[in-house]
Formats: C-alpha cells, structure tokens, sequence
C-alpha cells in the first residue's frame, strides 16, 4: 500500500483562518465549522458589534472590523492579526454584496460598489495576507466565493456575475503565481445559498419555483453544505489542487 | 465590398451529412457563396446536389459515403477531388443523436453514436488533411459539435451523444495545433436546438420545455447556421482556427 502523505482527516488544529463577511451567511458558517474543526478563527466583517457577537459564540474565535475595499483598512487588518497570532495560514473571501438592477437600469454607484467589494475586495486581501504567506515561507490556502453566477446569466445581476467571473479568473491567476510559494488558491460557486443576502429575490414567484425546477437537487443550498467545500479546500487534502473552480450547485449549471 | 472576403468562388466544398437537415441547410449556403458543392451521404443526394447546382448556379455532385468506414472516407475523398478538380472546404456534419436513457444504452448503442461522431468526424478530417498535404495546399475544416458538448439537454436522455459532442470539440482543437503549420484551419459550430427533421419526431412536450428555456423564444433555423459556417469557410477567417462558435440563441448562457 502507497503511503498517503496527505492528512484526510480534515483537522486544521493550530491553523490560523481569516474569514471575511465571517459575521454572517456563509462565512459564518465557514467559521463556525473551521471553529469545531480546531483552527483559530479570525472572524472579520464590517460591523463591530457583529464579529464580536460571532466570535463569542465559537471556541478559539476572534472578531476584527475590516472594510475590504479599502487597502488601508486591509492593512491594518493584516498587521493586527499577525500581531496576535502570529501567522495566517488559510484565508477565505466570503465578504460580497448581491446588489442587483436590470442593466440598462443601474447606476454608476450600484456597479462600482459590487465590483469594488465582490473584485476588489477580494483581491487586496489576497494580495496581503498572500504576502504574508509569502514571507512566512509557510505555505497556505486561500479560498475565495465566486458564484454559479459567474459562469451563467440571471436576471438583473450583471454587476454581480461581472465580479464572480472576476473572481474565478483572479483565483487562476494567483495559483498560477503563487504555486511555487506553497500557496493554493481556489474558489468556490456555490448556486443560491439560504443566506441573509439571497432573501427577497430568490423568493419571489415564479422565480422561485422555476429555479428550484432548474436545480437537479430540488434545493436551494444550506449555507454549511459551502463551508464543507471551503473546509476540504482549506484542508490538506486538497493540496494537490489549485486555480480550481468547485462548483457547489446542486447541478444547475450542468444544463 | 471591395475585397470580399467572405466569397467562396472556385472554391470546392465537401460536406457530410449533406443529404438533409443542417448538412443540406449549409450546402445550399455554401453554394450560395459561391463555392461547389460535393455532398456525401449514406443516402444518394444526387438530386439535392442537381436542386443546388440549378438553384445557384454552382457545380455539384454526390457521392454515398458511410464515414465510420475509413477506406471508403479516402477513396470517397479521391473520387471527390477527382470530379471536382480540387477541395478546399470541408464541412465535417455526419452524426446521430438518438435518446436512450444511460441504463439502457447497450455496448452496440453506444459504439454505433461514437463511431459516426466521433470516429467519423476523425476520419473524415484526417483523410481531407492527407488529400490537402498532398496537394501541398491548405484549407479549412468545419467540424458539427453541438451545445451538447458543453451543457447537458433536458429532460430527454443521451449520454452517449453528449460525450461524443464533447469529444469533437476537443478534437477540434487537436487538429487546429497540429495542423497549424499545414495551412489547414479546423473550427467547429455547436448548435443548439434546431428545427430539422431529425428533431420532427420529436415529442411536443420535450420540444415545449426546450423552446421554454431558450431565451430566444424559438429554436433555431437551419440556415441560421450557414453564416458562421461561411466565416469559418472562407476567407474571413484566416486567423481563426481551434474556434468553437456556440449558435443557440443564448440557450448556454443561462
């Protein structure tokens, strides 16, 4: 029998996780199964009030406030969580907002807030705490959100699918960069998550059935069921993959 | 337009299939373009290619081919050129598609879908390839796939064509590098839905649920896939090759 180098037991005891948009959806669930599985936990989200909220009700878990798509803020983020501890080992970029408008009907402010946090966003935590997986020497695993909708077209989000087709290629981009530093980085497209930020819109009839239709799992998704698939990713037994897309759609996109 | 470069004068066109549905469809634009046209079926086109000729003025003749038989390809290839004088295009379209569900599709079902789509198409390209290498000229290849390549069609069941469409894009791109220095440029269409007769028996219920999820609203015409075929055919194109050109009316962008 070939020894297998990989750990499968997907532990991450001793490893230290920064979950962005962690106070809420699916970073919080990301954070809470990454908590149960021994990681440290650097819950980080606009609001104050909120990451400390999250943070206490998970063992090992810390609250930071960050404002993504800004680099100063990102910065200062980075600086603080390695002053605590020390290093960062996994990132995942679940932060993103799901503003939507009919094309010819969006305003300027509405496209460039959606890239500014879905694309941006993304890219300078990255591209910061990527650097300091790079200094470390240590390797790591960066995990970023993208969307079914990055791959196929939905009423009214343009900006949106913009942003997750940006966020797929970025995630090929710097795997193919970053592979000789030890760093795999990946994305995940979940389809529509049972999350504060899909109410309203998947809701509304006959969307709603007609999507449920279109999904061959007859379901929209369980926000923990795209923390598993972030966990695998964050893992070691994932660390032959990177540059990946795992798409988590219950089958929607397969027609 | 000055230079027009999407004119196919004096150009020779094989095309497979070319008996009925899209294959008749494209013939008749090809020809239209100005290119003559050589139609290989299993069935005699003979009157198809006479139809053609009248209608566009153009020369056009046919020959019975069946493509999973390689020696039949080269020899139908030679009879081709022999007649025609010269090939220059190749529009590779010969392919089944029937519905069977994955557990009930035999070993034979199986073979028989890839053997005509995807071995067919093979040995269709590599013979014309021989014939063009041999003449020392270039050409171009336009090989059927199908959206079903790249999605996967409901609620009817076929894996076997499926895997067999998806088979010929990435052949498609194969040939394109290995033949880039020849001179030889090979593309590909995937269609989607498409009102020919192969889709007639089709039941009414399936074809309501497919038009319901095509934005279009409607299933493509036959010779709604005739320009792309002229691009790929004629001059217009020189740099394109390795191409996949999705015409579905939007039904893969959702």
């Amino acid at each position: 029998m070939v020894s297998n180098p990989c750990k499968t037991d997907f532990r991450l005891d001793g490893k230290v996780a920064v979950i962005t948009g962690g106070a809420s959806g699916i970073g919080l669930a990301t954070a809470e199964l990454f908590s149960e599985k021994g990681a440290v936990v650097c819950i980080c989200d606009l609001s104050g009030e909120k990451v400390v909220d999250a943070a206490s009700k998970l063992s090992n878990a810390y609250g930071y406030v960050v404002d993504i798509s800004n680099t100063s803020s990102v910065n200062a983020l980075a600086e603080k969580i390695i002053s605590d501890h020390g290093k960062i080992d996994v990132l995942v970029n679940s932060a993103g907002v799901g503003d939507i408008e009919w094309a010819e009907e969006m305003s300027e402010k509405t496209w460039r807030k959606v890239i500014d946090i879905n694309l941006s966003g993304t890219f300078f935590m990255s591209q910061r705490l990527g650097q300091e997986m790079i200094n470390a020497k240590t390797g790591g695993k960066i995990i970023s959100l993208a969307s079914q909708a990055g791959l196929v077209s939905i009423d009214k989000h343009v900006a949106y699918s913009a942003s997750k087709a940006g966020v797929i290629s970025m995630t090929k981009s710097l795997a193919y960069e970053w592979g000789k530093y030890g760093i795999q980085v990946n994305a995940i497209s979940p389809t529509v998550t049972k999350t504060p930020m899909t109410e309203g819109f998947w809701y509304e009839e006959p969307r709603h059935t007609k999507t449920i239709e279109n999904t061959p799992a007859g379901r929209y998704c369980q926000p923990v069921e795209i923390a598993c698939a972030a966990l695998f990713l964050a893992s070691d037994a994932s660390n032959m993959i990177t540059g990946e897309n795992l798409v988590v759609d219950g089958g929607y996109t397969i027609h | 337009m000055k230079n027009d470069i999407f004119n196919l004068k004096g150009k020779v066109a094989v095309i497979t299939g070319g008996y009925r549905g899209i294959g008749k469809s494209v013939a008749m634009s090809l020809a239209d373009a100005g290119a003559d046209i050589v139609l290989w079926d299993l069935i005699d086109a003979t009157e198809v290619a006479n139809e053609i000729a009248k209608e566009y003025g153009v020369r056009a003749c046919a020959f019975v081919c069946d493509v999973t038989n390689p020696e039949q390809v080269t020899d139908t290839v030679n009879k081709s050129a022999d007649a025609m004088g010269t090939l220059d295009i190749l529009f590779n379209n010969a392919g089944i598609g029937p519905h069977t569900p994955a557990l009930e599709i035999t070993p034979e079902g199986w073979k028989k879908v890839l053997d005509v789509n995807v071995n067919g198409v093979f040995y269709v390209a590599t013979a014309f390839a021989k014939y063009l290498i041999s003449q020392n000229k270039g050409g171009s290849i336009i090989n059927t796939a199908s959206m079903s390549g790249l999605i996967v069609n409901i609620p009817q069941s076929h894996t076997h064509y499926n895997s067999s469409k998806a088979a010929v894009i990435q052949m498609t791109k194969s040939l394109a590098i290995e033949w880039a220095d020849k001179n030889i440029r090979v593309n590909c269409i995937s269609p989607g839905y498409i009102a020919t007769d192969m889709i007639k028996e089709v039941r009414q219920d399936w074809k309501d649920a497919w038009v319901s999820k095509i934005p279009f609203g409607r299933m493509g015409k036959p010779e709604e896939l005739g320009g792309a075929v002229i691009y790929l055919a004629s001059d217009a194109s020189t740099y394109t090759s390795g191409s996949n050109i999705v015409i579905d009316g939007c039904y893969t962008v959702i």
